[in-house]
């Protein structure tokens, strides 16, 4: 029954077009058009800060697109069409007399996490091409001191932290949606809980206290330069917790996920 | 064979404590398979909660419904139903077909000749690539149909279905529904304000006011025996007289309540007493009347 749901949300993600493109599509592109002007403008008009191009760190910064809240917001508003929408479009009563509660929040889950790696995906691509463009501009590239099997391995870490990380945001927008029934309000109390999350924890930052491993940007960022030093970058100050902000981000992934879930379960759909 | 919906006890509250709104009571009833059940009562009544207790959109505070003779109301009993609750449920985002091809995924239903034969079931082929968003409230009404009947329901359960219909619309509906019940052997479960309509289609009723049961039976067997002879005749003075206590006067006539095998009899006394008779129709009772009279008023 999940897979079926699952076709379901994904033929719903297809067909609606505009939302999807500004949920899923907007960040690789505004990735790429971003880097690509500002290759412009520094070796056109202001002059290379740094003589060489790093494609390669380039694309793993790309994984890391969705680390500050701002550049969430789209995920924020593509997850709240997932889980939201049926409240606003009262449909609800049409999709659960074909498909049980678990199994179709499941599926909107599993869409997400499909349409979310796909667009994160694509931003390392976007930064990889900025990166190549940088290359072909300056004449000259710098490639990690690893082989290419450590390459491909930070870059799965720098995608699990980023990937990790906006998941925990979906599971939230799914809990604020079930409990306010209101697409908008999945929006905007995200949005800002995330904002006040990342003001709180400036502390965090500095890699003293695992507590702050709690905040679930510290967790992924402590992921996220796991990572770069896998590729040979260089040391941070959060970097020796990675497994336990990864344990973290699935944990507050489960947490929230299951309360959503919950509350759905036994919800009174009289008016959606 | 079990019922196609069973209630005992059923009741639905919201809110707790001296708060607590009852929108449902003790609602105990019976929906035979087979045929169009009507269920009816004013607003507020609690046909719409019933429904949604019977598709398992909310939880019942007290008693129990089984739906096609299951306790457990999931999606497995589910997919044997189709519902239209209320205000059509649609994407606005998608065209007719992609509705029916996104309900078709949820159902697990991979039959594209299926889709394509019920949007012309329901007279939306010419509007199939058109979304959901820029259709009537008629041809929102029947693509909300169209959604309940993909699956080949046993059961269909219809909340308002005429509710923005014109009359031509209405007309078909009413043929559709005749035809679902006499050819395929579904079973519906309507509710409706429309009386007349009930009265024209479906088979047995039950009456709700204030979450409760108030009356329930065959339609022929509440419409029978209460109807009258209307009667235009005249002197109307002298007609009063030989009707007695059975007649009472109708706009430019008078309806004399008796049994309908007792007509020609009164016919002839009338003539006999010197009566000229212009006209003598048997007016059956309408379901109107017998709602507002099991109402008490109240609709």
């Amino acid at each position: 029954m999940i897979i079926e749901a699952l076709r379901a949300e994904l033929y719903k993600l297809s067909r609606n077009r505009w939302s999807t493109f500004w949920a899923f599509g907007f960040m690789p592109l505004f990735a790429l058009g971003i880097g690509v002007i500002e290759q412009i403008v520094f070796h056109a008009y202001m002059g290379d800060i740094l003589p060489f191009a790093s494609p390669l760190q380039d694309s793993l910064g790309g994984l890391a697109t969705f680390s500050a809240s701002i550049f969430q917001l789209c995920g924020i508003a593509g997850a709240a069409i997932i889980f939201g929408g049926e409240y606003r479009w009262e449909t609800w009563r049409a999709a659960l007399t074909r498909v049980d509660r678990a199994p179709i929040m499941a599926a909107k889950m599993l869409a997400f996490a499909l349409a979310i790696s796909a667009s994160l995906a694509l931003c390392g691509v976007a930064r990889l091409i900025v990166g190549f463009i940088d290359m072909g501009l300056t004449g000259f590239a710098t490639w990690p001191p690893v082989d290419a099997g450590t390459i491909v391995l930070a870059h799965l870490i720098g995608f699990a932290a980023s990937f990790l990380q906006i998941m925990v945001t979906a599971a939230f927008v799914m809990l604020v949606c079930v409990v306010s029934r209101a697409m908008t309000a999945g929006i905007v109390a995200t949005l800002l809980t995330l904002v006040a999350c990342e003001i709180a924890s400036l502390r965090g930052n500095f890699g003293d206290d695992p507590t702050w491993l709690l905040f679930p940007n510290i967790s992924g960022e402590a992921v996220r330069q796991s990572a770069n030093i896998t590729m040979g970058g260089r040391d941070g100050l959060l970097a020796h917790f990675a497994p336990l902000g990864a344990a973290a981000l699935v944990l507050w992934f489960i947490l929230l996920f299951g309360a959503a879930l919950a509350l759905f379960m036994r919800q009174d759909l009289s008016k959606e | 064979m079990t019922a196609a919906l069973e209630t005992s006890g059923l009741g639905k509250s919201y809110g707790r404590g001296a708060r607590a709104v009852s929108a449902l009571g003790a609602l105990d009833l019976s929906i035979p398979r087979g045929m169009v059940y009507g269920v009816l009562g004013p607003n507020g009544a609690g046909k719409s909660t019933l429904l949604r207790l019977a598709l398992g959109l909310i939880r019942p505070s007290r008693g129990s419904v089984r739906l096609l003779g299951e306790n457990r109301i999931d999606a497995r009993v589910l997919r044997r139903v189709g519902a239209m609750i209320e205000a059509p449920a649609l994407y606005p985002f998608l065209t007719a077909r992609e509705t029916m091809q996104a309900f078709a995924r949820y159902s697990g239903l991979k039959d594209p000749a299926r889709e394509q034969a019920v949007l012309d079931r329901v007279g939306l082929t010419a509007a199939a690539d058109r979304r959901a968003k820029t259709f009537s409230m008629g041809m929102r009404q029947r693509l909300a149909l169209g959604a309940a009947l993909l699956t080949r329901p046993e059961l269909l359960i219809l909340d308002e279905p005429t509710n923005g219909l014109d009359p031509a619309g209405i007309h078909e509906m009413r043929t559709l529904i005749r035809d679902l019940v006499d050819k395929e052997g579904v079973t519906i479960i309507l509710s409706s304000h429309l009386l007349d309509e009930v009265q024209k289609v479906c088979d047995r009723v039950a009456f709700i006011n204030r979450g409760n049961l108030v009356s329930e039976g065959k339609v022929s067997d509440l419409v029978a025996g209460q109807g009258g002879l209307f009667l235009r005749a005249s002197p109307m003075a002298k007609a009063m007289a030989v009707l007695g206590a059975r007649g009472r006067v109708e706009g430019d006539g008078m309806v004399a309540e008796i049994a309908e095998a007792d007509a020609p009899a009164l016919i002839r006394d009338l003539v006999a007493a010197g009566v000229d008779v212009y006209e003598a129709r048997w007016m059956t009772q309408s379901l109107e009347r017998v709602f507002m009279s099991a109402m008490g008023g109240a609709a």
